[in-house]
């Protein structure tokens, strides 16, 4: 595994993560999912990293322990050079204003009793935002306004259920930049949402990124989606990152075995003429029982003895650009 | 020779208090061995139209206009017993979570015998197994999957069997309701073209309906660009595609990064779905186009048919043809 050396400036490091699930019944007791297992990396400020992988590869676990709404197994995690783990245990609230996150379906993530002002006030109110009532509410308004939803009026005293899913996902990622934090998940946020509005919700939460320089882990299976938004990627199968590097460089000139196949079976639109599909074999694993070698090995193309029990090391191939194939130039 | 004929399908939904327009006089034709997409956002009409050619709209809110031929049969005018001959033999279906349809307590190949014995009670056991079996094998599924229970398969294993199900009489055409789309990237890819081999195999016709423009950009010959019930664009997928003319379908276009080359700014459309119970005058996409004249909010605009099959409706492409008619 890659380390990195955790420098003050990094908004989050992410060292050694593992994510064991302990399994029920005598016959599994000795099986556990492995669902993340062993996961470094760290994102600068206003650096976006995009996280994409086949569902199941432990992608959303990775994504919610970062924001501690799973505990690690081990491994340890410092948002702006500070251990979570101690920040979280003395002040919780101050741990929430310091990540956040934003949830795939945004027609779960508002309470269907509340108006859209009262879920954006009582967040207000539990972080000490805002002196009064008024000054809370006018902060309110300017924030949907920057948010795109003009006039605010209209959506101030709406229920969830009468806005469109694009209308509240808006809401819900305003909800979690209020508090300004350095370092947001964004768990799948647009696949909820139809093709047309897409664009704009990425745009804004782009934008918001880099306009309050926070650092987001961007999730998704959506392989176009993410090289717009992210500055590096990582590519991760059965809980590990078999791939990681600057965008660009891992999109077009994939490495891992994996990452080939898995672009080249995710269609795109500007090359859909000459499209050669890299065909690999079986159905995606499930974490359990995984052997000594390499993960990928048995549904590997290129896969060969010495991958059944050695444990691919990942290397630098240059230009931030790490792979964990010992195979890459054949 | 087209092996189903659409002429100006209208469907309404009459309700308690409102009457909803779902699809509004579509015509379409669709060749034999030909593979068409359906795309467009939700609530655009797509699926209803699926559902309206299957009959499987319900007949106490569901009004019906126009004509569905299939072969030569007009589907509207067969009784309910003929219909459900011609489903599965003629016109089979894939729905978007159709594994959700298998029974949790028989196993696959109980049920798919079942399934089949509905349509042809004459056959032997031995032969019927052997005919499930060489059906799980045409969409790459081990033998072993015919002993196996809905819930010891994966989802995309799931789907290739109800792949296998809507081919197992061989129909004529097959209509895919975003039979991909809760599948993973790796196993969407796999399933698209193993339905592509299929495809010239068995010498089917095949009618997508999807949201995502890249699935049909790989799979699908031509492309029907679909909005608020109407179709706006059709024709080729290298014409629609490469060069849309149809203010929506460029948009649509915008709105999806894309993969090579510069990071273009991607931007959606603005607005949404106009509410399908009040009649719109003009063109249907007038209160989202950025191009929108006067003309567009008073007359609907007609389909231009260019070069290529390439059909538009719009009154910008229209008249920038007729221009270039007059200049020369």
């Amino acid at each position: 595994m890659q380390t990195l050396i955790t420098a003050e400036e990094k908004a989050i490091s992410v060292e050694n993560i593992y994510k064991y699930y302990k399994q029920r019944g005598k016959r599994q007791r000795n099986q556990d999912i492995k669902s993340v297992d062993g996961v470094s990396f760290s994102l600068n400020k206003g650096e976006i990293l995009g996280v994409i992988g086949e569902s199941g590869c432990g992608k959303s676990t990775l994504g919610r322990i970062l924001v501690k709404l799973e505990e690690p197994t081990s491994g340890s995690i410092s948002i702006n050079g500070v251990p979570s783990q101690n920040l979280f245990k003395q002040d919780p609230l101050a741990f929430r204003r310091t990540a956040q996150m934003i949830f795939q379906n945004p027609f779960d993530t508002f309470d269907p009793r509340y108006t859209i002002a009262k879920v954006l006030i009582s967040t207000m109110k539990l972080h000490h935002i805002g002196e009064s009532k008024n000054e809370r509410l006018a902060m309110c308004i300017d924030l949907l306004e920057k948010g795109g939803l003009k006039p605010a009026t209209e959506y101030l005293h709406r229920y969830p259920h009468e806005l469109s899913g694009g209308q509240l996902q808006r809401i819900s990622i305003l909800r979690s930049m209020l508090l300004e934090p350095m370092f947001v998940v964004a768990d799948e946020p647009v696949s909820m949402l139809d093709v047309s509005i897409r664009a704009d919700i990425i745009n804004m939460l782009a934008d918001l990124c880099k306009q309050e320089n926070t650092a987001m882990v961007f999730i998704s299976h959506d392989i176009t989606t993410t090289r717009y938004i992210s500055d590096r990627v990582a590519v991760m199968y059965l809980g590990r990152i078999v791939e990681t590097g600057p965008t660009d460089e891992v999109m077009h000139n994939p490495q891992h075995p994996y990452t080939r196949a898995l672009i080249s079976n995710s269609v795109q639109l500007d090359s859909f003429e000459n499209q050669q599909i890299i065909h690999i074999a079986g159905e995606p694993p499930t974490p359990i029982n995984i052997g000594p070698g390499c993960r990928f090995a048995p549904r590997c193309y290129q896969s060969r003895e010495s991958c059944n029990h050695e444990d691919p090391e990942s290397t630098h191939i240059g230009n931030g650009h790490y792979v964990s194939c010992p195979y890459i130039n054949e | 020779m087209s092996i189903l004929e659409i002429e100006n399908l209208t469907v309404t939904f009459h309700t308690k208090d409102k009457i909803t327009r779902a699809v509004h006089n579509i015509s379409l034709s669709v060749e034999e061995q030909d593979s068409i997409g359906i795309v467009g956002e939700s609530g655009s009409g797509k699926s209803t139209l699926a559902m309206a050619i299957l009959q499987l709209l319900p007949k106490r809110i569901a009004r019906i206009e126009g004509e569905v031929i299939l072969d030569g049969k007009h589907l509207f005018q067969c009784t309910d017993e003929q219909i459900r001959k011609i489903r599965w033999r003629d016109l089979a279906v894939v729905f978007q979570k159709s594994m959700n349809a298998l029974s949790p307590v028989h196993k696959i190949g109980t049920q798919m015998s079942d399934i089949y014995r509905i349509h042809e009670s004459k056959i032997s056991k031995k032969k019927l197994k052997e005919k499930i079996i060489s059906l799980l094998e045409m969409v790459n599924l081990p033998s072993r999957v015919y002993d196996l229970y809905p819930h010891e398969l994966s989802g995309g294993m799931m789907q290739r069997v109800s792949i296998a199900l809507s081919l197992m009489h061989n129909p004529k055409l097959l209509i895919l309701d975003e039979a991909t789309t809760a599948l993973d990237v790796v196993t969407q890819g796999q399933i698209l073209s193993e339905i592509k081999e299929l495809e010239k195999e068995l010498n089917l016709t095949r009618i997508m309906i999807t949201h995502d423009m890249s699935v049909v950009a790989s799979a699908c010959k031509k492309v029907a660009v679909m909005y608020a019930g109407n179709i706006l664009e059709f024709g080729y997928v290298k014409d629609v595609l490469v060069n849309p003319l149809h203010p929506y379908t460029q948009g649509l276009l915008k709105s999806i990064p894309t993969f090579k080359g510069e990071k273009k700014n991607i931007r959606g459309i603005a607005g949404a779905l106009p509410d399908l119970s009040v009649p719109v005058q003009g063109c249907i996409f007038a209160s989202r186009c950025e191009f929108a004249t006067d003309i567009c909010y008073q007359v609907k605009p007609t389909e231009e048919l260019l070069s290529g099959n390439h059909r538009v409706a719009c009154h910008l492409v229209g008249g920038m043809e007729h221009a270039n008619v007059n200049h020369s």
